[in-house]
């Protein structure tokens, strides 16, 4: 049976010091998922333009976070208040992809980084994507990556355990100050089921008039797929603690070899 | 005049064949600043700033929802 720490507290920031390859790395909580991107998508994004790779793990309490193509719709501003009668305020993200929610049972990851020679879509991908399989595996648990059809958001980066989706990632790379950065983000669903997230997707999707609906046996959690309770359970703090050390982990290496 | 290009690596496109304009934030004909984020190309869930790093006249070659690939010049600026 996987073991979980007994800490509670999560790791403030904190900075490795020592030469270029530096990286720092945050847990916050936000009153709402609006906030939440708002310092992802600005501050994150603002203080990477220094050169370090920023890491951020935040949680909030549900909404429903559309793309780019679907913020855009004529439609948005009636099924938007349609949702928010129903619990789930919605919010336009910057990155890339369809509509993704978001719970206190989720975890939204992201690593803002400067736009350099030899950073793609593809290698900025991979490297929050094999951060968040590594933290997976650490559970016992055995991860995929590659899309999955008729979830939400679906992507060639979605992350998978037995076939159903607990993670998906989006990107932006923005222009500011003269300099490019790249933010990958994901939402990792942790704790409880997935039946009332695909459910939340599917009814905004109804409101702004689309007919290709989320499957419920498309989506899953990591709790879902642990084979058994964990002990001294409380999952949400533990995956957050495991990113925060595998970042820092990864980091380390990175200084060492220079 | 410079052309405004996908840079060349952005994507892989034996992977992913295309993407699309998503946005262009100023109309075409327009005058726009040195620096100004111009357009915005998606691929792969990933949205793209596309900025231009002098001041000049604006000419759109792919519109709104037109389809790219790295290395494609989706408009030009002329000498304001």
């Amino acid at each position: 049976m996987p073991e979980i720490s007994g800490m509670r507290s999560l790791v403030n920031s904190a900075n490795i010091s020592g030469n270029s390859a530096q990286a720092s790395k945050d847990f916050k909580t936000f009153e709402s998922a609006a906030g939440g991107l708002r310092h992802q998508e600005e501050l994150l994004a603002n203080e990477a333009s220094d050169g370090r790779q920023r890491f951020l793990v935040w949680q909030a309490p549900q909404a429903l976070i559309v793309g780019p193509t679907e913020g855009r719709l004529s439609n948005l501003t009636t099924a938007a208040n349609h949702l928010r009668s129903e619990g789930w305020p919605v919010v336009r993200r910057h990155s890339g992809g369809s509509t993704c929610p978001v719970s206190s049972e989720t975890l939204q990851i992201a690593i803002a980084r400067l736009g350099v020679p030899g950073v793609t879509i593809e290698t900025a991908y991979q490297q929050l994507a094999s951060l968040i399989c590594t933290v997976i595996r650490s559970y016992g648990l055995e991860p995929a990556v590659g899309i999955i059809p008729n979830s939400f958001c679906p992507g060639r980066f979605d992350i998978s355990i037995s076939g159903r989706k607990v993670a998906g990632l989006s990107q932006r790379w923005h222009h500011t100050g003269g300099r490019m950065i790249v933010t990958t983000a994901s939402t990792l669903i942790v704790d409880g089921g997935s039946r009332y997230l695909v459910q939340a997707v599917n009814l905004f999707y109804r409101f702004i008039g689309k007919t290709n609906f989320c499957s419920e046996s498309a989506v899953g959690s990591l709790r879902q797929s642990l084979p058994a309770p964990l002990v001294g359970d409380n999952l949400l703090d533990d995956v957050s603690h495991r990113l925060l050390r595998e970042w820092s982990s990864a980091a380390s290496i990175q200084t060492l070899e220079h | 005049m410079a052309d405004i290009v996908i840079p060349n690596d952005l994507w892989d496109v034996a992977i992913t064949p295309e993407g699309i304009v998503a946005n262009w934030f100023y109309a075409d004909g327009s005058d726009v600043p040195a620096g100004a984020t111009v357009a915005e190309v998606m691929a792969e869930k990933s949205t793209f700033d596309i900025a231009v790093s002098k001041a000049g006249h604006l000419h759109v070659a792919v519109p709104k929802d037109g389809v790219v690939k790295p290395g494609t010049v989706i408009g030009r600026i002329d000498d304001a």
